[in-house]
């Protein structure tokens, strides 16, 4: 049904990468893999736009400040500000970056690590939570990014732990306060073992009973960005010692949680569940048992270090084969970077044009709200998810008027639609191209093509 | 060759759309039409004790603490249970005996995970991979002619996924690429069945919209939205070639914490979905007296509160069944009771009714779906579940 290449560059800039640049292909053509992988070690700083954005602290002090002024809807009108500043921020960053493996990279862990816009309180912090906790751990160990992540306030308030309190801790016995399971049931669910990685209720239970505490500090005025916003509160904190998953865990305070999430961060079937999901990302929708198996023994072997298991998956000629075999549908969100990259556009101004704002909304409108997934889970990452009739529509309108947008540039369409797809394109849509009536239509053709579509 | 003729519809529409001219609707004599069904999907849990509060149980201010409810502010229904105040305008339809609430329902798969509870829910089977399809697709499968299904949103929920062409749409757009661009993106998608598929599905059911002149403005809050969805599903089903299926998904359902008791977070959403039943009702016409709703969430949320002043998952939930065909005004249900040895894991509202038995009682009733194609195409296996009867005017 679909036109496959055996070219590894094209993978490489569209399965793995975030769409080509023009030019960017051919840059890469010599050593793809080498270009992979050098993406997960030396790392050119992140785009201004993305270190330009206040840290949480600053973002905190300023949302409590609104708050005092007591006016509901200035408050709210300050959060949307930020967090539409946080996602051009980092749609700029993902249509502009050279390392766009890398920024794919962050993003599968950020959506598995999600926190969402979605829940109003945090809406201010989203950006923060991944500029903060996810990119400086993507390629770190795994222990590490999922404390930075379940430590960041963003996570904390998200899953409801800040007001979570040890019915037997010195605030228990006041009115209305106790215990809420929410995050420590997604932490084992979503972030560590999986839903079948042997837990059960009563580790549920206790794990939340170790996480009492965790909670969010208020900023002091004028305290720098160093400052964290992460407190533990020991008079929230569940005292006695706690059974986990078979363990006991003597009372000891925040260690405690720490010592389970590390425990857990280690876990087999950890190991198991982040192989997968990262099989899923790049090798296809339902991906072979030996990939997921052998990315599994890389991160038990690595003690989850991520660097490692990229490495593992870009070295595996079985998932260059398996990924050329099976295609996976862009999510909006790629689409519309996936476009935007190709168009070739540069952040030369300081003010971001209306187009390319015009072009992250446009991700909304196709269904995927950026940094606000529906649940905790994150948003799917498999073709029927993404392949709802309006949706198809709406890529297909998109394409239209971003192939008006920049078609008229592009001298021969031709020439640029090899730059970009190479010997992936299909006769057919290459004919199409070529008998477009202008080169806004020939544009558009190629960025709503199956070729196109499919990464 | 069904790629071509399902194409040619989808041109007849545009140049019906096209010439302003809607594609011819007839009323139905009132009663008399296709039946109708719609899925209301609740998703993140509602909590069914704040729903439909068992608010003369002796053990039910006990049990809920902190959120049990003001007798006074309860709509009365029974002896035993009453309706939260934010779902006053349902009241009225519970008295014309047109909304029927199901208590102590639960799915088979008792884990508390939103996501696997969705798919089971979804896909009617006791896992969450226990099928790739839904059930509504199967049930759509089973039905004669070719009806269609719809749903409100961008997305296919897994429910409409399967065999049977469902499709989706979203009532705040009104405006289509131009023809010839269309024309030219269908031909690149011959090769591609998914997307070819899709975009054939998509034109159609706007071109439906824009005829039946349910599209909305484009900009729109997130009430409006969900208001704009319910309308759009009763004012698409009401037309004669419309869906006849039709699955609106509502989120925002998962409780954790400072949910509220008669005012309060969850008080909004409820408000919402009564205005939005509404809507539906009051979009669909005549065709309400064939047409049933059902409103449903994957789980329920634990009977006391947690320490946070909401709920944490729980198992056992409350189903809302409406229709003019629905024997209504009572609430069903074998009532598991609230005293602490009477909740399931000592936490949650012990289910006593199966999920899967309502579904297959709304189908059948709803939709005309035979026992013979419940029990082999619909929810195959499910032998030891059987249908309850008596829920539906013959």
């Amino acid at each position: 049904m679909r036109h496959r290449s055996s070219d590894p560059s094209i993978l490489a800039v569209h399965r793995f990468g975030l769409g080509a640049r023009p030019g960017e292909r051919r840059s890469i053509r010599s050593d793809p893999r080498g270009w992979l992988e050098a993406q997960l070690r030396s790392f050119t700083k992140p785009s201004k736009r993305l270190s330009q954005q206040p840290s949480h602290p600053e973002l905190y002090r300023e949302h409590l400040r609104q708050r005092t002024r007591g006016e509901d809807q200035g408050a709210r009108r300050w959060a949307r500000t930020v967090y539409v500043e946080e996602r051009i921020a980092r749609f700029v960053h993902a249509v502009t970056t050279d390392q766009p493996f890398r920024e794919r990279w962050v993003r599968l862990f950020s959506n598995l690590l999600c926190v969402s816009a979605r829940k109003r309180t945090i809406t201010f912090a989203v950006g923060a939570h991944e500029r903060e906790a996810i990119r400086p751990h993507a390629v770190g160990r795994y222990e590490s990014l999922l404390l930075a992540s379940t430590k960041h306030p963003a996570m904390l308030v998200y899953l409801d732990n800040q007001q979570s309190v040890g019915p037997g801790s010195a605030l228990g016995s006041a009115k209305g306060k106790g215990l809420n399971e929410n995050l420590a049931r997604e932490i084992l669910e979503l972030h560590t073992v999986g839903v079948s990685g042997g837990y059960t209720q009563t580790d549920v239970t206790e794990l939340a009973k170790m996480l009492t505490g965790w909670t969010v500090r208020p900023p002091k005025e004028g305290v720098g960005d160093s400052e964290t916003t992460f407190l533990y509160a020991k008079r929230r904190h569940q005292p006695g010692s706690k059974t986990f998953m078979g363990t006991v865990y003597p009372e000891s305070g925040q260690q405690e949680g720490e010592r389970a999430l590390k425990r857990l961060a280690h876990h087999p079937s950890t190991a198991r569940h982040i192989a997968h999901k990262i099989a899923v990302h790049f090798v296809a929708d339902d991906p072979p048992e030996p990939i997921v198996a052998d990315l599994a023994q890389c991160f038990r072997d690595t003690e989850g270090n991520l660097q490692a298991v990229g490495d593992s998956l870009i070295h595996d000629d079985r998932v260059w084969e398996e990924a050329a075999r099976n295609p996976k549908l862009r999510t909006p969100e790629e689409v519309a970077i996936a476009m935007m990259r190709a168009s070739g556009w540069q952040d030369r101004r300081s003010k971001v044009p209306e187009t390319l704002i015009s072009m992250e909304k446009a991700i909304q409108q196709m269904g995927q709200l950026p940094l606000s997934p529906p649940s905790p889970a994150g948003w799917p990452d498999r073709q029927e998810d993404w392949a709802g009739p309006e949706q198809i529509l709406r890529r297909v309108e998109l394409a239209e008027k971003t192939g008006a947008l920049f078609g008229p540039q592009i001298r021969s369409p031709k020439a640029y639609a090899d730059d970009l797809l190479g010997d992936r394109l299909h006769p057919e849509t290459r004919q199409a191209i070529a008998r477009a009536p202008d080169r806004s239509t020939a544009v558009a053709l190629l960025l709503a093509s199956p070729e196109f579509q499919w990464r | 060759m069904a790629l071509i003729s399902s194409r040619r519809r989808f041109l007849a529409g545009l140049a019906a759309g096209a010439a302003a001219a809607p594609l011819p609707s007839f009323a139905w004599a009132s009663g008399n039409g296709p039946h109708r069904f719609v899925l209301v999907l609740l998703r993140g849990g509602l909590d069914a004790l704040a729903a439909v509060p068992p608010i003369d149980d002796p053990h039910y201010r006990d049990a809920r603490g902190t959120l049990a409810l003001a007798p006074k502010a309860v709509l009365p229904l029974d002896n035993t249970f009453g309706l939260h105040p934010a779902l006053a305008p349902l009241a009225n339809w519970y008295a014309e005996g047109h909304l029927m609430p199901v208590h102590a329902v639960g799915l088979s798969y008792r884990g508390r995970s939103h996501f696997n509870a969705q798919d089971a829910l979804e896909n009617g089977t006791e896992s969450p991979s226990g099928a790739d399809s839904g059930w509504l697709n199967r049930a759509l499968v089973s039905m004669p002619g070719e009806p269609s299904a719809t749903a409100i949103g961008t997305t296919l929920p897994l429910v409409l996924r399967g065999d049977a062409t469902a499709s989706s749409v979203d009532p705040t757009r009104k405006s289509r690429p131009p023809e010839d661009f269309v024309e030219s993106v269908l031909d690149l998608y011959a090769r591609d069945p998914i997307l070819s598929d899709a975009l054939t599905q998509a034109l159609e059911t706007r071109g439906q919209v824009m005829s039946s002149g349910s599209a909305t403005r484009k900009r729109a809050s997130r009430t409006e939205r969900s208001s704009a969805g319910f309308k759009a599903a009763g004012t698409l089903m009401a037309d004669a070639n419309g869906p006849r299926i039709m699955v609106v998904d509502s989120a925002g359902w998962d409780t954790h914490a400072r949910q509220g008791t008669e005012e309060g977070a969850l008080a909004r959403l409820l408000a919402g979905l009564a205005s939005g039943l509404v809507e539906l009702r009051a979009g669909l016409g005549d065709v309400w007296a064939s047409t049933t709703v059902l409103c449903i969430s994957e789980f329920g949320r634990t009977v006391r509160p947690n320490g946070t002043g909401g709920t944490d998952h729980g198992t056992g939930g409350v189903a809302l069944l409406a229709g003019g065909n629905v024997l209504g005004g009572r609430v069903v249900t074998d009532w598991p009771g609230l005293r602490p040895q009477d909740l399931l894991d000592g936490r949650d509202l012990r289910p006593t009714l199966a999920a899967r038995q309502l579904f297959k009682a709304a189908l059948h009733g709803g939709l005309d779906i035979s026992d013979n194609a419940l029990e082999q195409v619909v929810f195959p296996g499910t032998a030891a579940l059987p249908r309850p009867t008596g829920w539906f005017r013959s």
